[in-house]
């Protein structure tokens, strides 16, 4: 496997992360995922992926301070984004898929 | 985020998922997400909705997580680029886990074979732990606290050895009932069969008297209305009485109205005022249909006298330690108030023949009689076949050691090019245990099955008296598999696992597909030879067994007993003895003209043969007293005209009794078994001698002369098949004689086919008659072969399922070493060796095997039967005849099992097992 491949659902968590911006929390990203995308994910696929994810160096997060949302309890929070490699990734990933979709759109527009 | 006062998610699905996720650098975010999350749903949609989302999104995350947790949290703060999970034990083993459920897919038979023996041996050991634990470790149902409960035993004056505990009178009974050292104490009588109903509806229920404080005693409370109270239990008042939820159900339809309902039982009518709790079986484990208020009871069917006399040990009694009272105190403190009951007893001129058991002690007794000093028969052999049931198992599991050894070694070099690759031996350890774990699991579901199946069967054939629980698989049961699964995985995998251990790369990869035949062969060949050496035990002891019955089959109960049928009749209570005569009598002319029917006669006892012990009023000529001997006796045995011929009794001296003797008025004589011959008159001619009875026998009105003895006959087998040289003492009767209630039939043809016709033809006989018992004696003597039939029924199900289990272990030990030899076959063949010297290779081996397995199991059958001797019946256990027979069928079974091998190697292709690597 190439290094910077990503699958379809991997592609979908990069470019929800990219959507949610500054507010890039796992249960923001569950939402863009199923508004967006039309996507209900299950929570533990989602965590897997993220762990996945940043072991390819594709995201990365910051740990952040979760003291003014009580109902944590404590438990700190992590806002995610994509890294450079992350980044590259996407674009090359669009840059196969467009190329495979280059004059077929015709014919599957009748389909 | 929608703001709310903090709440915490259910803690038990958030430990949970704390454990699933391990540490996964992920886990605290994760949690804190939810939480989060939980928050705002619960005060959305409310607590009920949000507990179980939370717990749907536990499983979901969890089942994600579990088996890939991996160590280390990484990056604790600031930014975090993870390098990937690193491995770890729980990683490794969801990945051994994974691969060991492959073996199952991908080696079907392998597997098959490796489930169905541990499902046989774990299913078979799960049934005999049910039985243990219903019969030794757990209480009767709904019984509270049992630890505390205690039996009374009393023991005689000067005498150690304990009286069964149907051994108190209840006078005893009350004088230790307020000692303060007890939180309570109840009596009750063992449970009897009584007649339920009259005519048409009449049936037999299991009845039991029990005082009103034996049911707080035991903590039990009613399923409908209410047990017993004080007020209810003395002489005199109105009688009540409880059903047990079984009877209720199987009776009554479970019917509502019950309470309030009157019940006959034995001519008296008591009123329903509840019914006991599904299950309940009083203080044993036997099934009761009814419990009647002991004290108003005794005084109604028996006579209130009994209440009072200390002679009458006809009671049970049952004592609750106080908290922190040891049994030493309570003893101390009941034998005061039991020697104060006495004296005062005794001051009061109260007097009892059976005064040499008075001023004897109190003892407590474990409430599992199972493990009381009077332990029953049913409970030692039950002992002893969870301990046959275990070697079951130690097969099974060295049958399994085997097939996954042979499996490794297949696997050897896929091992050795692993460890080449620089896989950890722990790791090769690891897959071995998890795949024995995996396969164990699924023998273990398997047996649960088994269990189920064969749980019934053997409390059908072990318990018969015993209901069987609605349950056979309960949760102790489910945990006794577990346990047993575990201790299994270990016993089977470590074999394996020490040869992942001591796979040499090297050695393996340069042997490659050579047939390395050392490697673990002499292990197998052990649990081979272990195999076959357990079988070879578990059969001599069927052997044994099988035996014993063959013996008490053959025993001689010593009379024609084959076409005798008992009958008895039971009259309503307003009949009187002399209405009752007029009816036996009545009764014995219509059966005598029946067809089918050879003879019929009026004798002594309601069970024929089931004479009297009359030594204190007999004295022979010549010696006087007569001596007492163990299995006590003389036994009195009566008849009207036709008496002995119709007993069947054999005569072996002298004559029977002539019409002249059986009439009024004639002559009296008697007729004495010939061990009492042999025994009062040694060397001397019976036919010369005569026997006083002192008191006269109630059916013998006036003085006595000295009766002569004109015949002697046969010795009887009467109680037991293991009655020898039973002294009984025999007279005859005129059809005038008061008080005869039993009927001896003897039939023309099948006694069986008789019962029927009887029953119904004395049952239209008159109004008067409630009940009518046919027994024919076959059945009776039937019934003392019982124990025997037992262990000879199980043992030899264990056996053959030891048998079986053992030769598919010889099986697959051969058909592996002529697969490994198929090279060094292939060469020999090939050097022009015959067919024969083929099969002679592989057969020889397998005689090797079994010769040896005979020699080391009959050695330790031999060493350990004598432990079995008290179970057995007439069968030394060193015994060649047993050790003959299971040598033959270890023998065919060990052929049998090489026949296959055998062929396969003969089948061998020379030029392809050769080229072949």
């Amino acid at each position: 496997m190439p290094a910077g491949h990503i699958g379809e659902f991997e592609q979908m968590v990069l470019l929800a992360i990219l959507q949610s911006a500054d507010e890039a929390y796992a249960p923001n990203i569950r939402v863009v995922l199923r508004e967006r995308a039309g996507r209900s994910v299950s929570r533990g696929a989602l965590y897997r992926t993220f762990d996945r994810l940043a072991a390819k160096g594709l995201l990365e997060w910051q740990v952040e301070d979760s003291n003014p949302i009580p109902e944590r309890g404590g438990a700190p929070m992590r806002r995610f984004r994509t890294t450079a490699e992350g980044r590259r990734a996407l674009r090359l990933s669009r840059k196969a898929l467009l190329n495979l979709w280059d004059g077929i759109e015709p014919e599957l527009e009748h389909a | 985020m929608p703001m709310s006062s903090p709440v915490s998610p259910p803690q038990m699905a958030e430990r949970l998922l704390q454990w699933c996720l391990g540490a996964a650098p992920a886990s605290r975010y994760i949690v804190g997400d939810l939480r989060e999350e939980y928050a705002s749903l619960r005060h959305r949609r409310g607590r009920v909705i949000a507990h179980l989302w939370y717990w749907r999104e536990t499983a979901a995350i969890g089942s994600r997580y579990v088996g890939r947790r991996s160590g280390g949290l990484q990056a604790e703060a600031g930014v975090h680029r993870s390098a990937g999970p690193k491995p770890s034990i729980w990683r490794d083993l969801g990945g051994d886990l994974r691969s060991a459920l492959r073996v199952i897919r991908t080696s079907p038979g392998f597997a098959a074979a490796v489930i169905l023996t541990l499902a046989l041996g774990l299913g078979v050991n799960a049934s005999m732990f049910g039985a243990v634990d219903r019969v030794l470790l757990s209480p009767p149902e709904h019984v509270q606290d049992h630890g505390d409960l205690r039996f009374l035993y009393l023991t005689g004056l000067g005498s150690r050895s304990l009286n069964s505990p149907t051994a108190y009178s209840f006078p005893d009974y009350e004088s230790i009932r307020g000692v303060p050292a007890l939180s309570g104490a109840g009596a009750y009588r063992p449970r009897r069969r009584v007649t339920m109903g009259a005519g048409d509806e009449a049936r037999r229920a299991i009845v039991q008297d029990a005082t009103a404080e034996f049911f707080p005693l035991l903590g039990v409370l009613p399923a409908q209305g209410r047990f017993f109270s004080a007020e209810e239990d003395r002489p005199g008042a109105p009688p009540v009485a409880v059903l047990s939820y079984r009877f209720w159900e199987r009776e009554l339809g479970r019917d509502d109205s019950v309470i309030g309902q009157p019940v006959t039982l034995a001519s008296h009518t008591y009123e329903v005022i509840g019914v006991a709790p599904r299950g309940f079986t009083g203080a044993e484990l036997g099934a009761v249909d009814v419990w009647v208020p002991l004290r108003t009871n005794v005084a109604l069917t028996a006579n209130p006298s009994v209440l009072e006399s200390r002679g009458a040990w006809w009671f049970r009694v049952l004592i609750r330690l106080q908290e922190g009272v040891t049994d030493r105190e309570a003893e101390a403190q009941m034998n005061t108030a039991h020697t104060a009951g006495i004296t005062a007893y005794r001051e009061t001129g109260g007097e009892d023949p059976n005064d040499r058991m008075m001023g004897g002690a109190v003892h407590t007794g474990a409430f599992m009689t199972a493990l009381g000093p009077h332990a029953d028969e049913e409970s030692a052999i039950t002992l002893w076949l969870a301990g046959v049931s275990i070697l079951v198992l130690i097969i099974a599991c060295a049958n399994v050691a085997n097939l996954m050894m042979a499996r490794g070694i297949d696997r050897q070099r896929d091992r050795a090019v692993r460890l080449a690759f620089g896989v950890t031996r722990r790791r090769l350890i690891s897959q071995a245990l998890a795949e024995a774990l995996v396969l164990a699991s699924a023998g273990g579901l398997a047996a649960i099955v088994v269990a189920h199946w064969s749980g019934r069967a053997l409390y059908g054939i072990l318990l018969p008296g015993i209901p069987i629980p609605d349950a056979t698989i309960g949760l102790r049961l489910i945990g006794f598999l577990g346990a047993a699964v575990l201790l299994t995985t270990v016993a089977a995998g470590v074999l394996p696992a020490l040869q992942a251990l001591r796979t040499a790369p090297g050695d393996v990869l340069r042997r490659s597909g050579r047939g390395a035949t050392r490697d673990g062969g002499r292990a197998r060949a052990l649990l081979t030879l272990g195999q076959v050496s357990l079988s070879t035990v578990l059969l001599v002891g069927a052997g044994l067994f099988v035996q014993s019955l063959h013996n008490a089959l053959d025993v001689d109960p010593g009379f024609d007993h084959d076409a005798l049928i008992n009958v008895e009749f039971e009259p309503r209570a307003d009949v009187d003895g002399t209405r009752s005569d007029a009816l036996n009598r009545e009764a014995v002319e219509i059966l005598a003209s029946m067809p089918g029917v050879d003879q019929a006669i009026l004798s002594t006892s309601a069970r024929p043969l089931y004479g009297w012990d009359e030594q204190s009023r007999m004295r022979a000529s010549r010696i006087g007293a007569i001596p007492s001997v163990p299995q006590g006796g003389p036994y009195t045995y009566a008849g009207t005209e036709g008496y002995v011929e119709a007993a069947g009794l054999r005569i072996v001296q002298g004559r029977a009794f002539d019409s002249v003797e059986y009439a009024t008025g004639g002559p009296p004589v008697l007729m004495v078994s010939r061990s009492f011959a042999e025994g009062v008159w040694p060397g001397l001619d019976p036919l010369q001698e005569c026997i006083f009875l002192e008191s006269g026998p109630v059916e013998l009105q006036g003085p006595e002369p000295c009766r002569p003895v004109v015949g002697v006959y046969e010795d009887l087998i009467v109680r037991s098949v293991a009655d020898k040289g039973l002294w009984s003492v025999t007279w005859p009767l005129s059809r005038e004689t008061e008080g005869l209630r039993g009927i001896l039939v003897r039939a023309d043809g099948d006694p069986i086919e008789m019962v029927g016709p009887i029953r119904d033809r004395l049952a239209a006989l008159s109004n008067d008659i409630r009940y009518v018992h046919v027994t024919p004696m076959i059945a009776r003597i039937e019934s003392m072969r019982g124990s025997w039939r037992v262990g000879a029924t199980l043992f030899s199900a264990f056996g053959l399922l030891a048998l079986v289990v053992a030769s598919l272990g010889l099986y697959s030990v051969l058909t592996f070493a002529v697969a490994r030899r198929s090279r060094e076959i292939g060469i020999r063949a090939a050097l022009g060796a015959q067919r024969r010297d083929l099969v002679a290779l592989v057969v020889s081996r397998a005689a090797r095997l079994v010769a040896a397995g005979l020699v080391i199991g009959i050695g330790f059958a031999a060493l350990t039967g004598r432990f079995l001797q008290s179970v057995l019946f007439g069968v030394p256990t060193l015994n060649p005849l047993v050790f003959g027979a299971v040598g033959g069928v270890l023998i065919m079974a060990g052929l049998l099992a090489a026949w296959v091998p055998a062929w396969k190697a003969t089948a061998i292709d020379p030029v392809g097992a050769m080229s072949a690597d």
